[in-house]
């Protein structure tokens, strides 16, 4: 039996991170979401485990104590976000894989650049729409790493579409009640 | 989070601020809760870890579903399974936090270029392996010749901590004795003070 996989998930509330997590959620993994809100999460978690039961799912708010734990780190927040919480995990991010998701384009390059200055002994990835496309690896990651970011961000196919509508749904009807 | 990684390898061998600081961008720091899982029989043992907080176990299944523990890692300690970590073949092990633990991890690849870069470490690891290969003939040994208590008694004056950390049912399966005996063997040591 494979030892499950902690996989830290940084995210602000937006549409890539409810979809990374949903996803995730279908796959045998330990996920710590962090968020400097966690209302967003609590939310999630209780939908996420209605259709996944057996979906471990750990709310956290320490950025560097969640990474700390995790095998593999999904940065899921906003572009001017991410330097700020790349020098916060740089010292616990060491060997692990660092998946940029959804880097704005505008800026892609100056700040994958930065984030391959502060996560110097990482394995740095960027995903533009951190689903299905492209993946690609900045430093120091080999085929097997690739490998792990591709089995990850390909759980299990589902209907993001869906599922994103369907949560923002609820999130209405609760601030209506 | 390095301070006893440096304390530890320093007590055997000399590096420079250099050498330390090249070889921590190769260890993988992670934080496992308690009860948590670093590998499972059947997995690759794709790491070797040192212990910086907390404490692991590695034991085995037998056929009956008996536990047996083979060794325990205290703060300082090394843990892994060299066998499969050096062949890549499944382990036979399972390795578990007893405590939420913080560890340093290292793959194969990682270890051999801290090897080849500074040879310092290869002279390390040499002793760290002689060590563990005389202490587990010392273990077959007693295993083999010593009474439980005797067994006991060494466990006790070798590692005083283990026995406020380490729960008895493990100990008893470290001893290889049965529960009742170890509470036959602590009762009778009480009797006799």
């Amino acid at each position: 039996m494979a030892v499950k996989k902690a996989i830290a998930v940084i995210a602000s509330e937006n549409q890539t991170a409810v979809s990374i997590i949903y996803k995730l959620a279908a796959g045998n993994y330990r996920l710590l979401l962090i968020s400097k809100d966690k209302n967003p999460f609590t939310k999630l978690a209780v939908y996420v485990k209605k259709n996944y039961p057996n979906a471990e799912l750990i709310i956290q708010d320490c950025a560097k104590d969640g990474c700390w734990e995790a095998d593999i780190i999904i940065l899921a927040i906003d572009a001017l976000e991410v330097k700020e919480v790349a020098a916060m995990i740089k010292e616990v991010a060491t060997q692990k894989i660092v998946v940029v998701a959804d880097v704005n384009e505008k800026n892609k390059e100056n700040i994958l650049e930065d984030i391959k200055i502060l996560l110097q002994h990482s394995k740095v990835a960027s995903s533009s729409t951190a689903l299905n496309t492209s993946i690609t690896f900045l430093e120091n990651g080999d085929k097997q790493d690739l490998q792990k970011v591709l089995d990850l961000l390909n759980a299990k196919e589902i209907n993001l579409e869906n599922t994103i509508n369907q949560i923002t749904q609820k999130r209405l009807i609760i601030k209506q009640i | 989070m390095y301070e006893l990684l440096y304390k530890k390898i320093t007590e055997t061998i000399s590096l420079t601020d250099e050498e330390f600081d090249y070889s921590k961008r190769l260890f993988l720091p992670k934080k496992l809760r308690k009860r948590q899982y670093l590998l499972q029989e059947g997995d690759v043992c794709k790491y070797t870890t040192f212990v910086t907080n907390g404490l692991l176990r590695s034991y085995t299944i037998d056929n009956k579903g008996t536990e047996h523990i083979l060794q325990f890692a205290f703060e300082g300690w090394w843990m892994g399974d060299l066998y499969s970590f050096l062949t890549n073949e499944q382990s036979i092990f399972n390795i578990e936090a007893i405590e939420d633990c913080e560890l340093l991890l290292i793959t194969k690849p990682s270890w051999e270029l801290l090897l080849e870069k500074i040879p310092a470490f290869e002279r390390y690891f040499r002793i760290l392996i002689q060590n563990n290969l005389i202490a587990t003939q010392r273990r077959l040994m007693g295993n083999l010749s010593e009474t439980a208590e005797e067994k006991y008694i060494k466990l006790m004056k070798n590692f005083p901590g283990c026995l406020m950390r380490v729960p008895q049912h493990m100990i008893a399966s470290y001893l290889g004795i049965t529960r009742e005996t170890l509470s036959r063997i602590r009762g009778q040591m009480a009797a006799r003070k």
